[in-house]
């Protein structure tokens, strides 16, 4: 591992390693094969990293604020989940937090901020390592997380990993609207499901005039080939020709509650339905027949839609 | 006769003052001989009887189980994942925690899914979600009774009987009721780095004391005034260290030790007074040849003990536990993993067995 003393550097150079797979932000914290109900099943701030190798290069230059250390295998000692991981704090109010790492990589970080009694830097592009993961990470694996303190934001980091090449569009699984209760602004009874349109009159979706809560079960592959996967990036309706909805994974921001995504408030189980399906935000639907399309991309602009005619009585 | 009995008090006075002077500065010793029990003689967790009250749970890295003071009998089994326990039972997980497995006592277990890991304290049973951002309270069964999402990741954590606080990377302190009220604490705008690095809650809830920032890095107590805890006091620390700790408050809610890396701050509440507290490490040779060595503050012990648990390496069986009284070396236990401790009643750790003090 090599840790650089240099002069802070005066903007943000935050570049994504390039990895062999990557679970995006937004995806799901808990494995999806944990099931719904799972404490944790909730968009992640953050992504995570296979690499090739058992180490990772640094995103950014900055300062290392903050060292966590797993304690040993078979110790009588709690050890937080992000394992071995440190914050760093970049130029223009950014922090970073890699988790995950080898105990060799913290360990290295303190002895060299004691020797010299300064905050240890490090350098963008700097390897550390993560020999048999740490935390809730496996082996190779790292997390990655960047938050933005002038915008009180968690930033997704992919925008800043341009060695992503993808062409395949998201997947769409499912797309429901669900009544949402006047009295609490909660989505109430049973969901519809969007049927695609394929021009008959039997495609023809009915519901009842109202304001609607619309969920999307989709996914994108932004490492093909490997079990990574992520959450699409942006999510849009729109109803007769007009978009009546626009919202995305650009970040989450912070409450006093926890995190917001995708414009739903915090904490992040709010945009979430009880069946695992991304709440993409409300929208009204007027008495008589219309066209509603739900358009899907991800991070290279690929789309994926769903087209239904609905009949609001 | 005036004279003659004033020479027999003035005697009588140096009698006493000798006598508890001595008493004094006496090393204490223990009230009676310490009883081992090996693990190899251990019974097993599932022989225990249920519904003894001097039930002492433990978790000594290679075993736990549940030691009956009163009779001396340990029941215990090997560690074979992570465990966290209390008087009412267990959960084992591993480190990439895809499934956690509820052990009630004298009830089949059951899987939690939760991408998270549990930790005890004090009646409280929590889920540490996995991103360090979120935390559950479970009950007995594994339901979960209430969760919260913290903005920042959490760095530090503790709980007395009333009272969970967790510290966060930005400088926050979040504190919980039993019902998941949130209890108002001095909190502050991200604007910058104070991040919390150790924080503890007296067991009497009257004090939290949290090491926080970078430059400067301060102690800061919080006292407890009917509804919400205030900023009462703040000293500076020397050797400012960015590394994350332990820390633990006296019973007695005198004085607070904080541990990370290689140094040790001993921190007198009343007089807000800090200082680093030097000790050696025992095995230079086994220093050297791992990580370094690493202290832990894991726990008071009496009135006014805390236990320090120290290891060299990545292995522990070169870990000793030490035992502090107001801030002074008393007695260290080589080879030591840990210790039990409830109420007045504690147990020191190893790896072949429990040392009943």
């Amino acid at each position: 591992m090599v840790i650089v003393r240099v002069a802070p550097v005066k903007a943000l150079d935050f570049l994504l390693p390039s990895a062999t797979e990557l679970s995006g932000f937004g995806s799901f914290l808990a494995q999806p094969d944990m099931g719904r109900s799972s404490f944790g099943f909730v968009p992640r701030s953050s992504v995570v990293l296979g690499m090739p190798q058992a180490k990772i290069h640094a995103p950014a230059s900055g300062a290392v604020v903050y060292i966590q250390r797993e304690a040993p295998q078979f110790s009588s000692i709690f050890s937080f989940p992000l394992g071995n991981a440190i914050a760093i704090e970049h130029p223009e109010k950014f922090v970073s937090v890699i988790a995950g790492l080898d105990g060799s990589a913290p360990a290295t970080f303190e002895a060299a901020s004691h020797e010299n009694g300064e905050i240890a830097r490090v350098s963008e592009g700097a390897t550390i390592s993560g020999i048999a993961g740490s935390g809730v990470f496996a082996e190779n694996f790292f997390g990655v997380s960047l938050y933005d303190i002038k915008n009180a934001l968690w930033i997704n980091p992919i925008f800043l990993a341009p060695w992503i090449v993808d062409h395949s569009a998201p997947v769409i699984q499912s797309v429901t609207l669900a009544r949402v209760g006047a009295a609490n602004g909660e989505a109430s009874g049973a969901p519809t499901e969007l049927v695609p349109a394929r021009g008959s009159k039997d495609t023809v979706v009915s519901c009842a005039q109202g304001n609607y809560s619309i969920a999307v079960a989709a996914y994108d592959a932004i490492t093909p080939g490997t079990n990574a996967y992520s959450a699409p990036y942006r999510f849009a309706a729109v109803l007769d020709g007009k978009t009546v909805l626009d919202t995305s994974f650009l970040g989450a921001k912070r409450s006093e509650n926890g995190l917001s995504f995708l414009g739903n408030q915090a904490p992040s189980l709010n945009a979430v339905t009880s069946k695992g399906l991304l709440k993409i935000g409300n929208i009204v639907l007027p008495k008589g027949e219309h066209d509603l399309s739900v358009h899907i991309s991800d991070y290279s602009g690929n789309v994926s839609s769903i087209k239904s005619r609905l009949l609001v009585r | 006769m005036k004279r003659r009995s004033r020479i027999l008090i003035l005697i009588l006075l140096a009698f006493l003052y000798v006598v508890f002077a001595v008493r004094d500065t006496k090393k204490s010793t223990p009230s009676s001989q310490p009883t081992f029990l090996s693990f190899a003689q251990a019974r097993s967790i599932s022989e225990m009887p249920h519904g003894f009250p001097d039930r002492l749970p433990f978790n000594g890295g290679f075993n736990f189980g549940y030691i009956d003071i009163a009779s001396k009998i340990v029941y215990s089994q090997p560690s074979t994942a992570r465990v966290a326990i209390d008087e009412h039972g267990w959960i084992t997980y591993a480190r990439v925690p895809d499934s956690l497995e509820l052990h009630e006592l004298g009830q089949k277990s059951v899987q939690l899914s939760a991408f998270a890991y549990p930790w005890f304290k004090s009646t409280w049973r929590i889920l540490l979600r996995g991103d360090q951002m979120g935390i559950a309270k479970i009950d007995d069964q594994g339901t979960i009774q209430w969760q919260r999402e913290f903005p920042m990741q959490i760095t530090a954590i503790d709980a007395n009987s009333r009272y969970f606080v967790a510290g966060l990377l930005d400088g926050s302190i979040y504190i919980f009721d039993k019902d998941g009220n949130r209890i108002v604490c001095a909190s502050q705008s991200f604007s910058t780095i104070r991040t919390i690095f150790a924080l503890a809650i007296s067991e009497d809830g009257k004090y939290i004391v949290a090491l926080k920032g970078i430059s400067p890095q301060n102690i800061e107590t919080f006292k407890n005034e009917k509804t919400m805890f205030t900023l009462v006091n703040t000293t500076k620390v020397a050797n400012a260290s960015v590394s994350q700790g332990s820390m633990s408050i006296s019973k007695n809610g005198t004085y607070a030790i904080a541990a990370r890396g290689e140094s040790i701050i001993y921190y007198n509440i009343k007089n807000n007074i800090s200082r680093n507290v030097p000790f050696p490490t025992r095995d230079q040779a086994a220093s050297s040849a791992g990580e370094g060595t690493r202290y832990f503050a894991i726990g008071s012990i009496g009135e006014n003990g805390i236990a320090l648990l120290r290891m060299s390496g990545l292995n522990p069986s070169t870990s000793d536990v030490l035992l502090l009284r107001n801030g002074l070396l008393e007695r260290e236990w080589e080879g030591a993993t840990g210790i039990a401790s409830s109420g007045d009643s504690f147990a020191v750790l190893f790896q072949d067995g429990v040392e009943l003090q």
